[in-house]
């Protein structure tokens, strides 16, 4: 779906966002896209959907180079922005003037995702909350039947209910044949909800991985006494830590201390996954 | 799927922009009708009322001139901003960028507003209420405004009557304009008017990610190129068929009516030295986009 080779790109020269990143993202997968602030999470997903062009190295998504965003592109990718203008009208307009582009729209499905949502149809989108706005134009995006759909900080100025919400939708939407990438600093929005994990750090990407194959390689739980770990935490449960899967036990994947690991132990994280 | 040019693309977009954007569309009609209707009623009063049909005439050309370039500039430019704005590569609008819409779709839709809608709609406006102003409070008899050469025939009037139909000649003229006649006189203002719409675009694409010095010089620059570029084409224009209409080489009549006089070896060189001066801002412009490239619709 998407293949990212030997990419480089700055915003301004000599401070490097991304140097020589290779990347591959299949369809039929949910990608959290995750990093710390300023590691380029949006601008991957900008440089993926063609909203920014590379410095060198290549880009194709769905086969296409995304810089040239052809209409044939474009109409099998929806990208939910995380800060979002939209005109003063009601979603009802908004789908009339704007889902003809897209060949798979449906209405129903758009009714009936923003009755789960609890959004008013019929409501000027300016009008609503900045989380009422977001659920709109998720409902519009997942609506379009897009192949690619791109979100950035989807969970952002959502309420609890309605991040669980989302998940469920979410997981529910995703077939074999679709593609969903959510970029995302609050990495326990996402959990079960994605299937597989890329972190970016520094100028690059410490891993690109499935949930499966970190659970398959790592194990997380509470540390003996003098337990040795890769990376732990104090909590009032006493050390939770990961460490390595020797006894291919499975346990739950905890994706914030992953992440958390990643950044602390990157070359250790690397090392393990690429075994 | 047609990734260049289609049709039915070409009319869901227009379609949606006309939409999206009615609100800001009927108040600059508004803004346009009424900043008219003000500056031909209200601007430059000092000659009306009087019975010299010549100075009558003078003051109203003055006030005709004032509201077609204050206007035309405002309305231009704000139609400009209104048909590229969601092309601009900064706001990431979901309607903008991330539409499955061809470049050329966007730019020839952009291109057709500006040029087609935009002047018909002006151009039919202005001289409606211009006329309707006319006929309202200088001229009892309307017909005149339009009837230009017709006129002086009809009433069989004398070379110096035919002095007042300076603003009718000008209105003749742009209808010749339309109809393509005079192809040799016009390709120069045909060519300055595309020049300076795409000047104007630019600066609606580079505008959101300038500084506001930058923003301030773009502004001054494709401003007064508008002003100059439009200004030459319509007295080229008006000047040319006053030619025809009273004999422009007696220069007596010029120095005595106080006609522009333009077809003179110093104006024709002014004519072609003047666009010379665009070179400027244009490499501006280039560099502009080139520092924007990464951000902007274009590669």
């Amino acid at each position: 779906m998407i293949q990212i080779s030997n990419v480089e790109f700055y915003y301004k020269k000599g401070n490097n966002i991304f140097n020589n990143l290779e990347l591959n993202m299949k369809k039929g997968h949910i990608y959290g896209l995750l990093g710390r602030n300023g590691m380029g999470k949006s601008t991957l997903l900008k440089l993926i959907s063609g909203l920014i062009f590379s410095k060198s190295g290549k880009i194709e998504t769905m086969g296409e180079n995304p810089e040239r965003r052809l209409p044939s592109m474009m109409t099998q990718l929806f990208y939910v922005p995380e800060e979002i203008t939209t005109p003063t009208v009601s979603m009802k307009q908004f789908a009339k003037y704007n889902s003809p582009f897209y060949v798979n729209f449906s209405l129903e499905d758009l009714k009936s995702y923003m009755e789960e949502f609890e959004v008013s149809y019929e409501q000027k989108i300016s009008s609503m909350s900045l989380g009422q706005k977001k659920k709109a134009i998720i409902s519009f995006a997942l609506a379009c039947n897009t192949p690619l759909l791109i979100m950035d900080e989807p969970t952002n100025g959502l309420d609890i209910p309605s991040k669980s919400q989302f998940r469920k939708i979410v997981s529910r939407v995703t077939t074999e044949e679709r593609c969903v990438i959510i970029s995302t600093h609050q990495v326990r929005d996402l959990e079960n909800l994605i299937d597989s994990v890329v972190i970016l750090e520094g100028d690059g990407m410490i891993a690109n991985t499935s949930i499966e194959k970190i659970s398959q390689n790592f194990m997380f739980k509470v540390l003996d006494k003098g337990e040795e770990s890769i990376y732990e935490e104090s909590g009032i449960r006493g050390r939770w830590g990961i460490v390595e899967n020797n006894t291919k036990e499975e346990s739950k994947v905890d994706i914030e201390l992953f992440f958390n690991a990643a950044i602390a132990q990157p070359e250790i994280i690397k090392s393990i996954l690429t075994r | 799927m047609n990734n260049t040019f289609n049709f039915k693309r070409f009319a869901l977009y227009a379609r949606k922009h006309y939409w999206e954007n009615r609100k800001s569309y009927i108040l600059l009609l508004l803004a346009v009708i009424v900043g008219i209707f003000l500056i031909e009623t209200k601007g430059s009063t000092s000659h009306v009322g009087t019975t010299n049909i010549d100075f009558q005439t003078r003051a109203i050309t003055q006030r005709f001139y004032i509201a077609f370039f204050v206007m035309l500039s405002i309305f231009t430019i704000s139609i400009t901003y209104l048909s590229i704005k969601g092309s601009k590569g900064q706001n990431l609008k979901m309607d903008g960028m991330l539409l499955p819409i061809s470049f050329q779709e966007k730019f020839w839709f952009a291109i057709f507003n500006i040029m087609v809608v935009g002047n018909i709609v002006f151009f039919a406006g202005f001289y409606a209420i211009t006329s309707y102003v006319d006929s309202l409070y200088y001229f009892t008899e309307t017909s005149y405004i339009f009837k230009g050469i017709d006129y002086k025939i009809k009433y069989g009037l004398t070379i110096e009557d035919t002095i007042v139909n300076m603003k009718n000649s000008q209105l003749f003229s742009l209808a010749k304009f339309f109809k393509g006649s005079n192809l040799t006189y016009y390709t120069p203002i045909i060519f300055g008017y595309l020049y300076t719409v795409s000047t104007l675009m630019w600066f609606t694409i580079s505008f959101p990610k300038l500084n506001k010095a930058n923003a301030i010089i773009i502004n001054y620059f494709s401003h007064a190129l508008f002003i100059s570029s439009i200004s030459f084409a319509f007295v080229y224009i008006g000047s040319i068929t006053i030619g025809e209409i009273i004999n422009i080489q007696n220069e007596n009549i010029q120095v005595i009516y106080d006609l522009p006089i333009l077809l003179t070896k110093q104006s024709v060189i002014l004519d072609y030295v003047v666009p010379i001066f665009w070179i400027l801002p244009m490499i501006y412009f280039w560099c502009a986009w080139k520092k924007l490239k990464t951000f902007n619709n274009y590669k």
